[in-house]
């Protein structure tokens, strides 16, 4: 269950961090660069969060 | 305890998710300082206009809904959503339905919605809809967070191993699942580009004004009231250690204060081009709410029955049942300001933004205060919490911060009400606007103090909590002649 939750996540946040490139690149003004941007960033930051998480839970069944 | 055993025989469970608690909690501590501060800032540009700084970021028109939202959303909605996700992995006896990534990214992805938020309105991006300022994006990201909350919340009750549904999570689900339909129905708008922050709602006019305070009202009834009441319903038994006074009266409650609630948003339109009959209809259901309110605070302070004496020994629960007497009378006085008599006197005065404070800071941000420092020695594994007697401090420093804010905004409201109805024998205005807000300035910087004072006692808060997480124990006597409370036994 983890490994998978965390793929399904990893697959919907890559989505997610791509609309925010898309968003970013096509805004029309400051406020919606700023949101794809942040999406991006967030997606991105998320990946790296549940990567770390997933091998604290390695390290604790080890 | 982070793992937890089912009855004698059964088998055991998987530890519960408790981790995502923690962030919760750091997050509503670390929000509740913001919120406060900030309405400090604010307080003192009302009280000193060279405040404003004369920039366009920092003026009131900017900061204020900085102060409102981070108040609701970022102190209360984490408050809401951390003591949520622990109280039904408790009373479910099962770990959050989802996984830890779905947990995850509830909590940062709402960190998100209050920083896009919060960044929109100091950079002048808003939809102009009280507590519901952010742009359209924005809420489509919080509608998309929201549904994960959702999936987490019912995915939990659904694989629970206890065969009742506790009554908090009655409240919790009321509130998770009314404020999704309201953040959509108001938030209705058309983009004027897909790729531009600008939109405009689809209703307008009076039907505009009708849904807006639709979803106003029922923020305060659903976000402000009913979810709190699920933290009140777990964490007011637990600190006393005592059953629910009556679980019948609070099912009751539940029921009839969901039904009520909704209808009562026209009261906030008394005497505008809203028909008559639905402003008369939003008055009778405010006037009917007194019912389950009342019931709820009975409900709440009678649990203490048998216990009455750990008032006097844990201020953590002072804090509590406090809160619920605040929710009490809070929920007296909006009903009396909502009859179309006493409206036309209170309505735009500072009497409302007393009213509102007595239930943010005493029943809000008291019930969750009480929440937090019940759930930090439980939730890092400690003894108890650092000090009492800091406790005890915040409690009278809140309490005093906030006497001074309500009776300041109480008095002058009410006078600014007479003022403007105030007529001479000639039948002219007897005083001018400008000479009504020069008579407040007084009440405004008591006001001030009140807040300043509020905010010294979080920080006090903030400080016992971290000492607290650091694993210290602040050696000193016994509050009324007590141990101090051991969180180890109630885990």
């Amino acid at each position: 269950m983890y490994g998978l939750g965390n793929w399904i996540a990893t697959i919907l946040l890559a989505v997610v961090g791509l609309l925010g490139l898309i968003i970013s690149s096509r805004a029309a003004d400051g406020a919606m660069a700023l949101f794809g941007g942040g999406l991006m960033l967030f997606a991105i930051l998320m990946v790296f969060r549940l990567i770390a998480n997933a091998y604290s839970h390695e390290e604790k069944l080890s | 305890m982070s793992s937890a055993v089912s009855a004698a025989g059964a088998r055991p469970m998987e530890p519960y998710n408790e981790r995502i608690v923690r962030l919760f909690v750091l997050a509503t501590t670390f929000w509740g300082v913001v919120a406060f501060l900030v309405g400090v800032v604010i307080a003192l540009q009302l009280a000193f206009p060279i405040f404003n700084l004369g920039l366009e970021w920092t003026t009131f028109g900017r900061l204020r809904p900085v102060h409102t939202s981070a108040a609701i959303f970022a102190f209360g909605g984490n408050a809401l959503l951390g003591t949520s996700l622990y109280v039904v992995q408790r009373t479910c006896r099962a770990r959050l339905w989802g996984g830890d990534a779905m947990a995850e990214f509830l909590f940062w992805g709402y960190q998100l919605f209050i920083v896009l938020a919060a960044s929109g309105y100091v950079l002048g991006i808003t939809a102009g809809r009280e507590y519901a300022e952010p742009e359209w994006y924005v809420d489509l990201w919080l509608t998309l967070v929201w549904v994960v909350y959702l999936l987490i919340f019912l995915g939990t009750l659904m694989k629970r191993r206890e065969p009742h549904i506790y009554v908090a999570n009655w409240f919790y689900l009321a509130f998770i699942v009314t404020v999704a339909i309201l953040h959509i129905g108001n938030n209705l708008a058309v983009p004027v580009s897909l790729f531009g922050a600008k939109s405009y709602s689809v209703f307008s006019g009076v039907q505009d004004a009708m849904l807006q305070w639709w979803y106003g009202h029922n923020a305060v009834g659903f976000f402000l009231t009913a979810g709190f009441l699920g933290i009140m319903y777990y964490f007011v038994p637990k600190q006393a250690n005592r059953p629910v006074y009556s679980y019948r009266l609070s099912i009751v409650q539940f029921w009839s204060l969901i039904f009520l609630y909704i209808w009562a948003g026209p009261h906030h339109l008394h005497y505008t081009a809203l028909p008559d009959w639905t402003q008369t209809l939003g008055m009778t259901f405010s006037i009917m709410l007194w019912m389950p309110s009342w019931g709820g605070m009975i409900n709440g302070v009678m649990t203490l029955s048998g216990a009455w004496d750990k008032l006097r020994t844990d201020p953590v629960l002072r804090l509590l049942v406090t809160s619920v007497g605040f929710y009490g009378m809070s929920t007296f006085e909006g009903p009396v300001m909502s009859i179309k008599a006493v409206n036309s006197l209170s309505h735009y005065t500072d009497w409302t933004i007393g009213h509102v404070h007595s239930g943010a800071l005493g029943w809000v941000a008291f019930v969750s205060f009480g929440a937090l420092y019940y759930l930090v020695p439980v939730l890092w594994q400690r003894q108890r919490l650092y000090s009492l007697r800091l406790v005890e401090w915040h409690f009278w420093t809140a309490t005093f911060g906030i006497v001074l804010y309500i009776t300041a905004m109480w008095i002058s409201g009410i006078m600014q009400g007479l003022m403007w109805r105030a007529y001479d024998n000639l039948g002219f205005l007897q005083f001018s606007f400008a000479e009504t807000v020069a008579a407040m300035h007084p009440y405004y910087v008591i006001r001030l103090v009140g807040g300043v004072l509020f905010l010294i006692g979080s920080l006090i808060m903030v400080y016992n909590l971290w000492r607290t997480i650091r694993g210290d124990v602040r050696q000193e006597t016994a509050i009324g002649g007590a141990a101090p409370a051991i969180a180890t036994a109630r885990a």
